[in-house]
């Protein structure tokens, strides 16, 4: 019978086996999708904006639109100041979209002969988006103290409360804080981990029935169209959730720029 | 045609009027074609919402109740800094709430 382990898709694999100074860094099938994320958006976008036609073609029309919408974004959260943050915002989306939507191939098997392949999505491992949010919260509080200074901590000492309220406020101020990088990141690979866990559930179904007997076959029927209408629902969240990272990533920056709220 | 003129419906034949006619007409349109769009964004944006709200609240109180552990494994005073902690924690949560859906509801008031 066939594979419906639906945990299979999550599997790390070595491509290219690699050893320093004890620490394992191998090439693995995680790093071909971060790497196939970043090489295909960055020749999608050097394509797009080649020409530089006055006048937009269909490639240049999807760059011009990207590049607007993050703009947009920008702007409206973090003001135009914000908007020197854009290049970073922007790669953060667009990493995260193109590996959330690399994700969405059921079965896309690398190049490589020998390996065990199936499909990967890079933001359903924590260790990832924690990555990407801890870069989020460097940039803040980096940005904030080499602008700010000591002025950055007025961030944990919201004006407009009795002085002996801080006792309380300013620690749990600290709190929120410190559970900004780790929502952001939760929040992304949960989506990402429940969908395709979900979908390949409801797809392992249709194998097992299918398996099962002629007449089982048909009653198949029922979860394939679920996975159809999940496989749409996880092409909503991989958009979804690149965009309130980056928007979230945003109203952070906004903190750094201005701290007192 | 005629008939329609006596309501105070500009004229046809002036180029400015047709002009300005033409825009009140399209604005009017968008305005109940981006209402419908609005009726079918809204379920997705709950969702989007609720989940935000979740994982919002519940981190923060992770997170305070980490900090109260830690602070008890250095001074060795075990049951009270997990205590205050998670506390603390939970008044974090709370707050990271109340900012999300500040932020929402500014969103939403731009949005109009």
């Amino acid at each position: 019978m066939a594979d419906t382990n639906p945990i299979k898709q999550f599997e790390i694999h070595e491509v290219a086996p690699l050893e320093i100074a004890g620490l394992n860094l191998a090439f693995t099938n995680s790093a071909f999708f971060m790497l196939l994320a970043t090489v295909s958006v960055t020749l999608l976008m050097a394509l797009a904006t080649n020409k530089r036609a006055l006048v937009p073609g269909r490639g240049q029309s999807i760059a011009e639109i990207l590049y607007g919408f993050v703009a947009d974004m920008v702007r409206s959260s973090a003001g135009n100041e914000g908007l020197r943050f854009f290049p970073f915002v922007f790669t953060l989306f667009i990493f995260i979209l193109a590996g959330n939507m690399f994700g969405m191939f059921p079965y896309l098997p690398l190049p490589i002969p020998g390996v065990d392949n199936h499909g990967f999505t890079i933001t359903s491992h924590i260790i990832v988006t924690l990555t990407l949010s801890m870069m989020v919260m460097a940039i803040v509080v980096g940005f904030g103290v080499y602008k700010n200074g000591f002025k950055f901590l007025k961030l944990f000492v919201p004006a407009g409360v009795p002085p002996i309220l801080y006792i309380i406020v300013t620690p749990i101020e600290v709190i929120s804080f410190l559970s900004r990088p780790i929502s952001l990141s939760v929040r992304l690979f949960a989506n990402m981990l429940a969908g395709h866990i979900l979908l390949k559930v409801f797809a392992g179904f249709i194998v097992m029935l299918g398996a099962a007997g002629a007449a089982w076959g048909i009653v198949g029927i029922l979860p394939f169209a679920m996975v159809i209408g999940l496989t749409a629902l996880e092409f909503l969240v991989a958009f979804l959730q690149a965009y309130v990272f980056a928007i979230l990533t945003c109203i952070y920056l906004n903190d750094a720029l201005h701290p007192a709220h | 045609m005629i008939m329609m003129s006596n309501r105070d419906e500009p004229d046809r034949s002036n180029p400015e009027d047709r002009l300005a006619d033409f825009e009140k007409r399209l604005s009017a349109r968008l305005e109940s074609r981006n209402a419908e769009d609005r009726k079918y964004d809204r379920p997705r944006q709950g969702w989007a919402i609720g989940l935000r709200y979740g994982t919002e609240f519940m981190v923060g109180v992770l997170v305070g109740a980490a900090i109260g552990y830690l602070i008890d494994r250095v001074f060795d005073t075990l049951p009270f800094g997990l205590l205050i902690g998670t506390l603390l924690g939970f008044g974090a949560g709370t707050m990271n709430v109340v900012r999300a859906a500040k932020e929402l509801s500014e969103c939403a008031s731009r949005d109009n």
